[in-house]
């Protein structure tokens, strides 16, 4: 026991060595149910993804290219860079719909910092990275002190945000950026595209802080019972404006890959995009009621989304027919989530 | 009927006797520790909400080894007082005392930092994570250097201290892992939250309806783990409705009716229709003594 008594804090009244489980044979098998757990709640989504790979195979010989299926990647890359942060959110049992306001408004603030007033790279690096800590601390602000629900606080902040980009941006645009970021948005590392890398970084950087940080336990406590998180003496309005400001700096940090990938920066970005990425989250398998949050999941589900799209424009679908698709699998994983709680309900 | 001894509050006078948990306690020879300084002490706590008056002058000693039954009708103020106890709600009047101390519970953290620990009703517990997540919960024990600093924990310390709480408590759970509470049963549960409670709280621990909603069955294996930690060294409180189940657990039982402690009996010395006689109202401090 000397353990208990080196930290010091839980009590050892009781402490004595005896009936320690015996954790050799019972380590496999809980890890191997917490990997059948893992599938049973990706299985709703490697399933159609499949489907939807193999019919668009079959339609179109282009599609299961390794160059198609790493543009599809190179696609997916910024939604699934801000899904990292969604999923958290999520699973603390929030939202926020202004990410897609948010990447706008920050690819404005950086880009025309460098086109109009020659800031350095790094600088409006830097600038992006504030400026997305300073929306979401605003979100934060308005969900936790202002007491407004989530949905409506960052509906608010959506329409609002998105008016200060289109005040400040007039309708005009600004291109041709730096090299670096066009390096950032374009450029290949060998066979990968250079956003795929940010983007898989920001996927293991958050599958991991997730799963061994208090950021990401106490997003699950707070997500899963707020009153038992509260009680425990967590400070749950702190922890629910970090979990908006990461989501904000991830928006700068997708903002700069997106302005690479466009080239260019123009008041319309970014409008609807969060409907993709709460799709694209909730696909994954984390939990709208929160609680529970797969970022590997998300990734997949950012995928699945842009496999839809991708398919659909060489089967020749226009873009109408991808936003048919993304309500109709939005409703889809909502309904089955539900149906899936309600079966947990009745066991 | 047994005729219970009846200590009108606040008489509950500190012996000056070491403890012997095997003794009923009753006015005179109160079970005491540390020259019978209770190491908890309600004294003359009052609590309104608006024009509800849900605390009274409530009163009560708490004693190391010692466990005292809270009985009483919905709305007596029961869970106020509870809640009073650990820091929820502030007290109007009246004060806390621990081991002699007064202290201001403004905070769940401050009666926590003094020893006082509560499993509620509902448990509060996440069901999303597992045992040892849950046990540690706002305490995790982080990682040495540098991880202190980027907030990852030492899931391997947590979980191994987690188990060994658990095993000594008896919890029938068979291997806590990664199993999320949620999959868990009403007595395990129960198990966990008490678990926790005594890992941390040295001094008191507050059960609130500790066996309600509860099987048969789980409730025998909650009843036996608290069975355990009677005599320990700290000191319990147990609210609850079952009036078998409070004669069973309890060195003393207190009434609580309109916000006002109407008895405080020895267990031993009474019986449970003389309690329910309280409870109702049907006798009353005044119509007892005279």
């Amino acid at each position: 026991m000397s353990d208990a008594s080196k930290i010091g804090e839980p009590n050892d009244l009781h402490a004595a060595g005896k009936g320690r489980p015996d954790s050799a044979s019972a380590k496999s098998e809980p890890v191997v149910r917490a990997v059948w757990a893992q599938l049973r709640r990706l299985h709703l989504l490697i399933i159609p993804l499949v489907c939807f790979m193999i019919a668009f195979s079959l339609m179109h010989d282009r599609f299961l290219t390794s160059v198609n299926l790493l543009n599809v990647a190179r696609a997916a890359s910024v939604t699934t860079i801000i899904g990292v942060g969604m999923t958290f959110l999520i699973t603390s049992r929030n939202l926020d719909l202004s990410v897609g306001s948010m990447l706008g408004l920050i690819m404005a603030v950086a880009g025309t910092a460098m086109k109009w007033y020659g800031v350095p790279v790094p600088i409006a690096i830097l600038m992006a990275l504030a400026a997305g800590a300073l929306l979401g601390v605003i979100n934060g602000f308005v969900v936790t002190a202002l007491k407004v629900p989530a949905l409506l606080a960052t509906l608010g902040t959506l329409v609002a945000y998105r008016g200060i980009l289109n005040q400040y941006m007039y309708g005009e645009t600004a291109s041709r950026m730096p090299d670096s970021i066009v390096f950032l948005g374009q450029g290949m590392v060998g066979p990968v595209p250079v956003p795929v890398i940010v983007a898989a970084i920001a996927v293991v950087a958050g599958m991991l802080v997730y799963r061994f940080t208090v950021f990401g336990r106490y997003a699950v406590a707070i997500g899963g019972n707020e009153e038992a998180a509260k009680r425990a003496g967590i400070n749950v309005n702190f922890w629910k404006v970090v979990f908006f400001t990461v989501q904000g700096m991830l928006c700068g940090v997708a903002a700069i890959v997106y302005l690479g990938q466009l080239n260019a920066t123009h008041p319309s970005i970014g409008t609807g995009l969060e409907l993709h990425i709460i799709a694209g989250t909730i696909l994954g398998g984390t939990l709208l009621f929160g609680g529970y949050g797969s970022i590997g999941g998300m990734a997949l589900g950012m995928y699945l989304i842009d496999v839809l799209e991708n398919g659909l424009v060489l089967a020749g679908a226009g873009f109408f027919v991808q936003q048919i698709f993304l309500g109709i699998l939005l409703i889809a994983a909502v309904a089955a989530q539900l149906a899936q709680r309600r079966r947990r309900d009745v066991e | 009927m047994a005729a219970g001894r009846l200590i009108v509050p606040p008489a509950v006078e500190p012996s000056h006797e070491g403890v012997d948990p095997n003794v009923s306690p009753n006015s005179s020879q109160a079970n005491s520790s540390r020259e019978g300084e209770p190491v908890l002490r309600v004294r003359n706590v009052s609590k309104r909400f608006g024009a509800v008056t849900a605390l009274d002058g409530v009163s009560i000693d708490f004693h190391i080894g010692e466990t005292v039954g809270v009985v009483g009708d919905n709305g007596a103020g029961k869970s106020t007082l509870l809640k009073v106890m650990t820091g929820v709600h502030r007290p109007d009047g009246g004060s806390l005392e621990v081991e002699g101390k007064e202290v201001t519970f403004d905070a769940p953290g401050v009666a926590r930092a003094n020893g006082i620990e509560a499993v509620y009703q509902d448990l509060a517990l996440v069901d999303d994570m597992n045992v040892a997540e849950n046990m540690f919960l706002g305490r995790e024990i982080r990682a040495g250097g540098i991880g202190r600093t980027l907030g990852i924990v030492n899931r391997k310390a947590m979980r191994r201290q987690a188990a060994d709480a658990i095993a000594n408590l008896r919890v029938p759970i068979p291997h806590i892992d990664e199993t999320l509470v949620r999959r868990m049963s009403g007595g395990q549960r129960q198990g966990v939250a008490i678990a926790r409670s005594i890992m941390w709280g040295r001094k008191v621990l507050l059960l609130d309806e500790p066996t309600a909603a509860l099987g048969v069955k789980q409730q025998d294996e909650v009843e036996r783990m608290i069975q355990e930690l009677r005599g320990k060294s700290l000191a319990m409180m147990i609210i609850a409705h079952n009036m078998p189940l409070v004669f069973r657990l309890t060195d003393r039982i207190i009434v609580l009716r309109h916000g006002r402690v109407v008895a405080a009996l020895a267990t031993a010395e009474t019986s449970p229709e003389e309690v329910v006689t309280y409870i109702t109202g049907a006798k009353t401090p005044v119509s007892a003594a005279s």
